[in-house]
């Protein structure tokens, strides 16, 4: 067999977004058969396409944990936004490519791959201390001028080195991008001295485009020298490259010089035009929101909260004639009545008609005086209360203990039409807050109600995650409950948090007079999910606005904490800007930088407004603050039989929450940090 | 009515033969239930509902929208009692959807013939209720013991529940004003517009409603009944399911009696006149063809125009008003006869005195 040619059909997407399938003739020998080593890697080929295109197709392979697939496919997307980023720029107008075209990619699938026409040559390091000067500035401006491509599109290579750059006696090219990080990404630790920069080496910070030009700068040595030890110097060098060598090799990468102005000490002119947006009209959505955001006053309704709260929790001050301290409150009159979210009743903690959590039911619970303090709480851990409902406008209904024991609520509803994703985005959120991704921020976290949160991770949790099935849609009902709760406590005082995931339908315009719609009124935050894929108008969004009108301020801005989650980010990954935050996976440790929440929902609203998704942004311009996201509650896509074969994995789906919290000041001193924007 | 997902517009009319104005009022009431019970997605259910004094009955049934995310394809037939009855309803199954018939989308004089392609007939009924006759009793006490006006959840076995609900409406007569509503599957007991009887998982999840003002029945445990209750609805059961005997009428608007306390209110102790339709004597195993206790096939021409003034419906319907004007005049009967007395008696005493 070995040496025989076969046959292989190959579907991918090309870089215009095109599905198509390739007929292409492979080597079986190195056709990338099983791989049952454990662990994973990239398993590279060539492959004869019609008319004798060659294309080079690298390929993850091989089996592991779900955390280790996650970091070699994240490695993967690097690849494929490095040559879409390129693509997208330069595209078919570069008649020279310095750099490898990318042809196709697939992903999504069991063995993801990506396409590339192979550039020409061999290795460099087999012709090192054999070039003539002329040779070495070919080498030199062709390096430099790929990387200012890079540079101009926001990617930066990683590996520069003689085995990465290839040579045809004519020009230098780039062999491919198995390393490649978008600028502004936490650097991750890679590489060895000399070649890579300390910050790299070592992970400090991020990843800026001059860490490639530490490489050219020992790359300019060791063709120059033509030897392979020791770290170059410029008066190695001679005067002409020693000058050029210069300040390449500052250990900061800020105080090195960009491709752009190493090669304008060789005279060239920069190769990627006028510097500044690749996109003008992601320019463009990004001035509107800063227009938007420049012109409304800074919120004040969560220190308002925050300060009301506080009373809550103050014991009232002594005086001077009251030298004693107060009576002891009744046990009630420690929880102060909290909003029913159901018929919008003040309902007071009153340790009776409670009910609790037996043997599959809600069963009658007779507190009795017998009963030690930690029988107490704990038979109240499961407890329900009921509400008075002294409306009557509705059916007997029953609040958590939880909810009336702690301190001030917080609802968060969950706004979007039919599909838009909040059922996975929420089942994201809380998966993030069960693996200790609030902890990480010293807020503690506990269920409201336990048999509840053991049920939403029963039906939401448990399938997505662990059976990677795909959730049903959720149905409307005419009597919204809560979908899940957790408490959080922040220095020692607890608050419920409670989310409201309700059908899309009940949230239209029609609807908004039902019963179903009324829990809005009982809301103190929200989350609008808003689905880039969908082309037609969301009229949730404004229907929700519209009824929520009672708690705008003077200016007509609604003074409540929103933000926009652009959900299913994991379908424009490869697309600017969404790559550069989805790809970052999880900033969701502390301090949380307020800087990078502005700047994501910069990016998040250019990137809707460049799609014409302006109806989805109504919130930014409604709401005093409001922040936008990208968020992935799985991580990719799933099969036609609705499944997640690899796995369903939540991307930043706690991000909207924090902001949330930060917003309502709920977040710890110390974990927030808020910078000059 | 068709409702299903659609990628514009989300959960939707899909197709009606009603006109625009009523669609939108329609989808309105029925939006509550029309999907799928969550966590309920591997087979159908039924709902039969009363919107004023129109019936629909719902058949939901699992789909795949465009991305092959679970949700629900639901159609709708609505009609009048006389002739979208309970017992058409339940006879529907729910492990098969409705096939699309050729002759339009109705109306139609009876049960459209794509729904009537998925309906049981009696004895297949039949046949699974011997596999769940002590259930059936234990519901039948259920009903029974907790009250005329009392709506109820129900814990039973999926493949029993329109077997139950078949064998409850030999034993009493849901088909009368108002009808009995029921639920074949709901994830909770949330809402005052539940239907009457709803099943619901083990462990319903609503966990804000407590389903205070619902009757719980658990088939599955008879041992929660009340024994007397049991005994009692081990006859009902059995005289109307396998002696084909007088059905069992409850008060006037045919709920289920108030056993306070049993067995002395029992409707055996109610006298009845006996229809002269019903045949009486022979035991069989299988019911026959009764015309006022089973279930009614279904129409296939529009009916008779009724006289003015007479009872409209089935047969069946018209012979419980005549048993009703027997009662009443019965009443009438015995008051008369009363107030004679007393009037007698009080004239005796007058003589009496005078004298």
């Amino acid at each position: 067999m070995s040496g025989a040619i076969c046959d292989e059909v190959l579907d991918f997407t090309t870089p215009t977004g095109d599905e198509v399938s390739w007929p292409v003739l492979s080597d079986p020998g190195d056709s990338g058969g099983p791989f049952d080593n454990g662990g994973f890697r990239f398993r590279t080929r060539h492959l004869a396409a019609g008319g004798g295109y060659q294309v080079l197709q690298r390929r993850l392979v091989g089996s592991g944990t779900p955390g280790e697939r996650d970091a070699w496919e994240r490695r993967l997307d690097g690849e494929i936004c490095a040559g879409l980023r390129l693509h997208r720029r330069f595209g078919e107008r570069d008649q020279r490519p310095l750099l490898p075209r990318i042809v196709g990619y697939k992903v999504d699938v069991d063995e993801p791959f990506v396409l590339w026409q192979p550039v020409p040559g061999e290795p460099l390091a087999g012709h090192l201390g054999r070039l003539l000067n002329e040779d070495i500035d070919r080498v030199l401006v062709d390096v430099l001028t790929a990387l200012a491509r890079l540079d101009a599109v926001g990617v930066v290579h990683r590996a520069i080195s003689p085995d990465t750059v290839r040579w045809d006696r004519h020009h230098a090219y780039l062999d491919g991008f198995p390393w490649a990080a978008l600028a502004g990404e936490p650097r991750e630790p890679l590489g060895e001295g000399p070649w890579s920069p300390p910050e790299q080496r070592t992970g400090e910070g991020n990843a800026d485009p001059r860490d490639d030009v530490w490489s050219v700068g020992v790359l300019l040595g060791r063709i120059v020298s033509g030897t392979l030890n020791g770290t170059p110097r410029p008066q190695d060098l001679g005067p002409r490259f020693g000058a050029l060598l210069g300040d390449m090799l500052e250990p900061v990468a800020a105080r090195r010089p960009t491709a752009v102005e190493a090669l304008a000490r060789l005279s060239i002119a920069s190769p990627v035009g006028r510097p500044g947006e690749p996109d003008d009209r992601l320019a463009a959505g990004r001035r509107r929101y800063e227009e938007l955001r420049s012109g409304r006053v800074p919120g004040g309704h969560g220190a308002a909260r925050a300060t009301a709260a506080l009373e809550e929790a103050r014991p009232a001050r002594r005086g001077f004639f009251r030298s004693r301290p107060p009576a002891q409150a009744a046990p009630e009159a420690q929880y102060p009545p909290r909003r029913c979210y159901l018929c919008l009743d003040d309902v007071q903690w009153t340790g009776t008609n409670l009910r609790r959590w037996v043997d599959g039911k809600y069963r009658a619970l007779e507190l009795t005086p017998d009963l030690s303090e930690a029988q107490r709480e704990s038979l109240l851990l499961h407890a329900i209360q009921r509400c008075p409902n002294r409306a009557g406008d509705g059916p007997d209904h029953y609040l958590p203990v939880g909810y009336l024991r702690s301190g001030r609520p917080i609802n968060v509803a969950v706004i979007g039409r039919s599909g838009a994703g909040k059922t996975h985005l929420l089942a994201g959120i809380v998966r993030d807050i069960d693996a200790g991704g609030l902890t990480n921020f010293n807020v503690m976290t506990g269920a409201v109600d336990m048999a509840g949160h053991d049920s939403f991770r029963e039906q939401h949790i448990t399938p997505l995650y662990d059976q990677g099935t795909m959730l049903p849609h959720t149905g409307a009902v005419a009597e919204v409950e809560y979908t899940d709760g957790v408490v959080v406590t922040v220095n020692g005082r607890s608050r419920p948090l409670m989310f409201f995931d309700v059908a899309g339908e009940t949230l239209q315009p029609r609807q908004q007079r039902t019963r179903a719609a009324q829990f809005l009124s009982a809301v103190d935050a929200l989350l609008f999910v808003a689905d880039p894929e969908m082309d037609t108008i969301d009229a949730t969004f404004g229907a929700v606005i519209d009824r929520l009108a009672t708690r705008q301020g003077p200016d007509g801005r609604l003074d409540m904490p929103a933000a926009i989650v652009v959900t299913k980010s994991d379908l424009g990954r490869f697309e600017e800007p969404v790559d550069r935050w989805i790809r970052a996976r999880s900033t969701a440790v502390p301090p949380l930088d307020w800087d990078r929440v502005v700047e994501e929902s910069r990016d998040a609203y250019a990137y809707l407004h460049r799609r014409g998704r302006t109806g989805l942004l109504a919130p930014f311009a409604r709401f005093r603050d409001c922040t936008l996201h990208f968020a992935s509650a799985t991580g990719g896509g799933a099969d036609s039989g609705g499944r997640f074969p690899r796995g369903a994995r939540p991307q930043r789906c706690l991000e909207p929450l924090l902001s949330l919290l930060a917003q309502l000041d709920v977040l710890p001193a110390g974990t927030l940090h808020r910078g000059a924007q | 009515m068709l409702f299903q997902w659609s990628e514009a517009k989300g959960f939707m009319t899909a197709r009606s033969s009603l006109p625009r104005p009523e669609q939108e009022l329609w989808y309105d009431r029925l939006l509550p239930r029309l999907s799928l019970p969550q966590g309920q997605y591997d087979t159908g259910s039924t709902c039969y509902l009363q919107y004023d004094d129109v019936m629909a009955l719902l058949h939901r049934w699992p789909a795949k929208d465009g991305h092959h995310r679970a949700s629900t394809r639901t159609r709708a037939l609505l009609g009048p009692p006389r002739l979208l009855t309970f017992a058409d309803a339940v006879r529907v199954r729910t492990d098969a959807e409705p096939v699309e018939g050729t002759d339009g989308e109705g109306p139609f004089p009876g049960m459209p013939p794509g729904w009537r392609a998925v309906s049981d007939d009696d004895a297949t009924i039949l046949a699974a209720l011997e596999e769940c006759h002590d259930r059936l009793v234990t519901f039948v006490a259920g009903l029974l013991t907790d009250g005329a006006e009392g709506r109820f959840a129900v814990v039973a076995p999926e493949q029993y529940r329109r077997a139950l609900l078949w064998g409850a409406q030999r034993c009493f007569r849901p088909d009368e004003c108002p009808p009995w509503t029921f639920s074949t599957a709901e994830a909770g007991v949330a809402g005052t517009d539940l239907p009457r009887i709803v099943f619901v998982p083990s462990e319903a999840s609503s966990r804000g409603y407590g389903g205070d003002d619902l009757s719980w029945i658990d088939v599955n445990r008879p041992e929660y009944v009340d024994p007397l209750a049991r005994d009692h609805a081990a006859r009902v059961v059995d005289d109307a399911l396998y002696r084909v005997a007088v059905p069992h009428r409850t008060a006037h608007n045919g709920r289920p009696p108030v056993p306070h306390p049993l067995p002395q209110a029992v409707p055996h102790s109610i006298p009845q006149p006996v229809p002269h339709s019903i045949p009486q004597g022979v035991p069989s195993p299988v019911p026959q063809p009764v015309p006022s206790s089973g279930p009614q096939p279904v129409p296939q021409q529009p009916p008779m125009p009724e006289p003015v003034g007479a009872p409209s419906g089935s047969p069946d319907a018209r012979h419980q008003a005549e048993l009703r004007t027997e009662e009443s005049e019965y009443a009438v009967f015995v008051l008369s006869l009363a107030i004679g007395s007393a009037l007698f008696v009080m004239l005796l005493m007058y003589l009496g005195a005078a004298l």
